[in-house]
């Protein structure tokens, strides 16, 4: 993914595979390029593979900012997705 | 997964349109929103760089990079040569990065064949090593065998075994050997007939042209110049391809396929296995920073950046303390112009059967290298 949005990881697969669970949406990815990720950990994306560990504490931060840049849109009048 | 994340990323779609055996026309959109920027108006200019840096994944130093170049135009006080070479060489990082997940995963993908993860996880490693150990840098200098590390892992990913390509011959030998992955990619193309696919006249993005550029961002009320890029009226491309365009190997294969497809792949492996002399060069002070450009005044900072996949630009206006307006010019917005590279080097090409062309499209959008996921269709 081209910007750094965290997924948080539901539930954990076998042979380094998770599904992670974004805005309501769920999609089977690759935990094979990052060590020692649990279930609720965030994570960032890149074309179905995790590519960064984030903690849950950093990751609802980068959350809020990602919310806080979405309602900036609005304020512009640039219509968000 | 298509959610709003995803939308607010946006994804390139190609379509190709068949009449009587040939390419007549060729569609590229993009429904990427380079107007998201916009949301950091309003903010502090100094919080600016930072905020970029969390926003973007793909190539958050670059970004990064060319958000700091601009800001600091705002201020105009420039950062310590020390910094400015920080900078730099976590540019190139990147572009390493970028590049052996080209190379490993997302080749070997198209081919439908599995990703060299090891590798890729081999080289992320030793680029590591060496990012831990940039704070300190240069008062302490980088421990001897990481730059080292990153060779001989890039050497093991592409199964070099010490080899230089020299010249198409020397390609020729380690394509026919075929080992990994890009060496597959290439006997592909070669196999196909490919090595001329996609091949056109198209100028590169002139070279940093800062005060021009500018000029285009601030009339670009319309997002419509950050959107579709165009120089003097053309289309223009960006990336590996033109910076590796004097380097020997790639110079002789466009000599002979001109800029398609077998000279596009080439010249980004010559890039990624160049990658770790030229950080050589810049840890010892050798090199200058040849890849990025500031300019600025009344209020307003233009930063540029060689980023993996071609020029980056941020242009930031400022009122007071706050940004007034926010551009960003990103390399997949020229390299996929509706009148770009895959418009001029597909349209009257003889088309065969759709299910191979609709790959071999793939192929060359690989090859081009968009920072976001890519659909092709032919009808």
């Amino acid at each position: 993914m081209c910007l750094a949005v965290p997924v948080r990881v539901e539930r954990l697969l076998d042979n380094e595979m998770a599904v992670v669970e974004m805005d309501g949406l769920r999609k089977e990815i690759s935990l094979a390029l990052v060590d020692g990720v649990r279930e609720g950990d965030y994570v960032i994306l890149h074309v179905g593979y995790a590519l960064t560990r984030l903690d849950p504490e950093e990751a609802e931060r980068t959350l809020a900012l990602f919310a806080e840049l979405a309602n900036r849109l609005d304020d512009l009048g640039e219509v968000r997705p | 997964m298509k959610g709003p994340w995803e939308d607010l990323e946006g994804r390139i779609m190609v379509a190709v349109h068949l009449e009587r055996g040939y390419v007549a026309d060729v569609t590229v959109a993009s429904t990427r929103r380079p107007e998201l920027c916009r949301a950091l108006e309003g903010m502090p200019v100094k919080a600016v760089p930072s905020m970029v840096a969390l926003l973007f994944h793909v190539c958050s130093a670059a970004q990064e990079c060319a958000a700091r170049i601009a800001c600091e135009q705002i201020a105009g006080l420039p950062p310590t040569a020390g910094e400015q070479s920080r900078r730099q060489i976590r540019v190139v990082l990147e572009t390493v990065r970028e590049h052996a997940w080209a190379v490993c995963i997302e080749w070997p993908r198209r081919l439908g064949m599995a990703p060299e993860v090891e590798a890729f996880a081999g080289i992320r490693s030793a680029l590591r090593a060496i990012d831990e150990g940039l704070p300190d840098w240069p008062d302490k200098p980088m421990e001897e065998g990481t730059l080292r590390a990153l060779a001989q892992a890039i050497d093991r990913a592409l199964a070099l075994e010490g080899r230089v390509w020299e010249g198409p011959g020397a390609l020729h030998s380690w394509v026919t050997a075929g080992i990994c992955p890009a060496a597959h990619f290439l006997q592909k193309v070669r196999d196909e007939d490919l090595a001329e696919f996609g091949r056109c006249s198209l100028r590169p993005v002139p070279d940093m042209i800062a005060w021009d550029l500018d000029g285009a961002l601030a009339a670009d009320v319309d997002h419509r110049f950050v959107s579709r890029p165009e120089w003097e009226g053309d289309a223009c491309e960006t990336g590996p391809l033109v910076r590796m365009s004097g380097h020997p190997l790639v110079a002789e294969l466009w000599q002979r396929y001109g800029n398609g497809l077998l000279t596009r792949l080439a010249a980004r492996l010559v890039e990624l296995v160049g990658l770790p002399p030229r950080l050589g060069q810049l840890l010892d002070g050798l090199s200058g920073n040849d890849g990025v450009l500031g300019i600025g005044g009344n209020g307003v900072g233009l930063g540029q950046v060689e980023a993996a996949r071609g020029r980056l630009a941020h242009r930031v206006k400022v009122e007071g303390d706050r940004v007034s307006r926010y551009q960003i010019l990103a390399p997949t917005e020229w390299n996929f112009h509706p009148r770009g590279p895959l418009w001029r080097g597909l349209v009257g090409r003889p088309a065969g059967n759709a299910d191979i062309l609709r790959r071999q499209v793939g192929f060359l959008a690989v090859a081009l290298d968009p920072c976001v996921a890519f659909t092709v269709q032919v009808t």
